[in-house]
């Protein structure tokens, strides 16, 4: 009994003095103390936060919309859609971002959502690496940063759109019948669900948003620490010194797309930078992989679906990538 | 110990997170700080997503308080909480914290020279041509429509010629218009304002006059800078601001043809409200 008024005791104590902290944060003035660190330090921290400030907006987005698929979207409306069609889904599903134009941090919850209430994983592995190429925000964030070449604009969004659907061909024959969502912890299954189970929608959907918006921000939160590790050991100088190989480059730039993890809407400004040193492909092939699979969003891959199931997707992306890379460069460019 | 995180204190901590990012991004709002880290373009998401923190931190605060046991668990059928040991939720909460802690330490800090050395800097914007394995751009037909264009300060008429002001709402435009008809340009005066910055191979009579140009956020920023030549240009300390005046001219370095200011005048000035440029979504053509 003690014990627990203990701990009752400990916890309010800390609660209070972390909420003291915060509004002493808020109110002290950075440039009063300058705090004696290295400015390679103060520059890592200061690219972490704004990965971060970039994408908790989209996150925020990504978990409302799981939120919302979760609480008003019924099973059986998600499976009559997909009932009996099979790889014919896949062409809508690549399509799916120009309607919803969300990026590659927000999309991963919502497939998870969706895979979860009955969508068939193979649609949902197309849904994933189309939707952050092929919409409209990415299109003209493209188009604007390569005005002098705008071919690489419609080899972008034409070679995503082929490679999604090869994903998914390639899924659909190797996991058609698989749940590949992951469980920590066994979870009881009250029978068939029903969305009258839940007594009040609009806090329910709240309550999702902020669970699933905690589950998600860790993960970025470790991927952009690893995002700014890893920048600042690997020199893009060094990374130049490789482009002269025709077979290895479209791969450096795949890593180097991996590595950087920049959001979809804003890598083409970047891709730009290294159009003196690298080919067109390798640029290519920055572009497209970038989206589908970066550092910071491969943990929370693995946290949300099975070890097999992504490792396969991961291998299959960088072989179908970088094969339709390569075949475009010796056979048109 | 583990009974120190129980379902309540859980909840009280996430919901103070919430209201720590709201007040972060709250501070970084009102301070103009928000510009050291993302471009203006960002800023209607921003101020949407603190909105939404403030609204789901109080939420998540008044969860908290509450004594019903449903209220800690979804019924979604995924398992968000894991069953983490005290050592886990110190790991996790700290981590959570971490980025709150950065925020409000650091929010004045402003990338410079020292982080140009991972990023490398660009010296000139145009491909060059002899690449013979590229598809064949357009820029060459664009850009000379463009000169003649109504980028401040520039005016074609051989005769009157007006010094080239690179400022900051055009800097990438102006850079790039430079560099792409760089053969026209020499002999024109040129007025640019940046940090100095210099590489290990540089003489002492040269320096690099740069700028971060940012698209979305800091870490997708690349640095655009323009090779600077004249005397007593030693004196300038890396990282101070400077606005320089030269005429331009064409130099050869590392194999590449690059323009170069030859130094007519330099001043140091103070470090401006926006130290970086932003990307413009502005159509050239």
């Amino acid at each position: 009994m003690i014990v627990s008024y203990l701990y009752t005791f400990v916890r309010n104590i800390i609660g209070f003095l972390l909420f003291i902290c915060l509004i002493y944060l808020f109110i002290h003035d950075p440039s009063k103390i300058d705090i004696a660190l290295p400015d390679s330090i103060k520059n890592q921290m200061t690219i972490f936060l704004s990965i971060l400030l970039e994408s908790f907006p989209f996150i925020l987005i990504g978990v409302c919309f799981s939120a919302l698929i979760q609480i008003f979207i019924p099973e059986k409306v998600i499976q009559r859609i997909f009932h009996k069609r099979g790889l014919f889904m896949l062409l809508p599903a690549a399509l799916l971002g120009l309607v919803f134009p969300i990026c590659e941090c927000a999309i991963i919850p919502v497939i998870r959502r969706f895979i979860q209430k009955g969508m068939p994983p193979y649609i949902g592995v197309t849904i994933l690496t189309a939707v952050p190429i092929i919409n409209p925000i990415v299109f003209f964030s493209t188009y604007y940063a390569f005005q002098g070449q705008r071919e690489i604009v419609y080899l972008r969004m034409g070679l995503a759109f082929f490679i999604s659907i090869v994903l998914g061909i390639l899924m659909f024959i190797c996991f058609r019948r698989y749940n590949p969502i992951r469980n920590r912890r066994e979870v009881v299954v009250q029978g068939e669900e029903k969305i009258e189970d839940y007594p009040n929608k609009g806090k329910q959907f709240l309550y999702h948003a902020i669970d699933e918006f905690f589950e998600t921000s860790k993960y970025v939160i470790i991927g952009s620490l690893c995002v700014v590790i890893f920048q600042s050991f690997v020199k893009r100088d060094w990374l130049l010194s490789l482009s002269h190989h025709d077979h290895a480059s479209p791969i450096i730039m795949m890593g180097m797309a991996y590595l950087l993890s920049i959001c979809s809407e804003s890598d083409a400004f970047v891709a730009k930078t290294f159009v003196n040193t690298f080919s067109y492909s390798s640029i290519l092939a920055f572009l497209v992989f970038g989206p589908m699979l970066d550092l910071k969003n491969t943990l929370m891959l693995f946290s949300y679906f099975k070890t097999p199931f992504v490792l396969t997707l991961i291998l299959f992306m960088v072989a179908v990538v970088y094969l339709s890379v390569l075949y475009l460069q010796t056979a048109y460019l | 110990m583990k009974n120190v995180f129980s379902e309540r204190f859980h909840a009280y901590l996430r919901g103070l997170i919430l209201i720590g990012f709201a007040l972060l991004w709250l501070k970084l709002l009102l301070t103009d700080q928000i510009l050291n880290y993302i471009s203006p373009r960002m800023l209607p998401l921003i101020s949407c997503s603190t909105l939404l923190f403030l609204i789901l931190g109080i939420i998540q605060i008044v969860r908290s308080t509450s004594d019903e046991e449903t209220n800690y668990h979804c019924q979604c059928g995924i398992d968000h909480q894991e069953n983490s040991s005290f050592a886990q939720n110190i790991g996790l909460y700290s981590m959570m914290f971490f980025p709150l802690l950065i925020g409000f330490i650091f929010s004045n800090h402003v990338m410079e020279s020292s982080a140009v050395k991972n990023k490398g800097i660009q010296y000139s914007l145009v491909k060059q041509k002899d690449d013979s394995k590229n598809l064949s751009g357009s820029s060459s037909a664009h850009s000379a429509k463009n000169e003649s264009g109504d980028i401040n300060g520039s005016n074609d008429g051989s005769a009157g010629k007006r010094t080239i002001v690179v400022n900051d709402a055009h800097y990438v435009d102006t850079l790039s218009m430079i560099d792409e008809n760089l053969d026209h340009m020499v002999g024109r005066k040129v007025e640019i304002t940046g940090f100095v910055y210099r590489e290990e191979q540089f003489r002492p009579n040269q320096l690099v006059v740069a700028r971060f140009v940012v698209s979305c956020c800091i870490a997708d920023a690349s640095v655009y800078g323009l090779l600077v030549e004249g005397d007593n240009l030693a004196n300038y300390k890396k990282d101070t601001w400077v606005k320089v005046t030269g005429i331009l001219s064409k130099v050869n370095y590392q194999n590449n043809i690059l323009p170069k200011l030859k130094l007519e005048d330099i001043h140091v000035v103070p470090r401006p409200k926006n130290p970086y440029v932003y990307e413009t979504y502005k159509q050239i053509e």
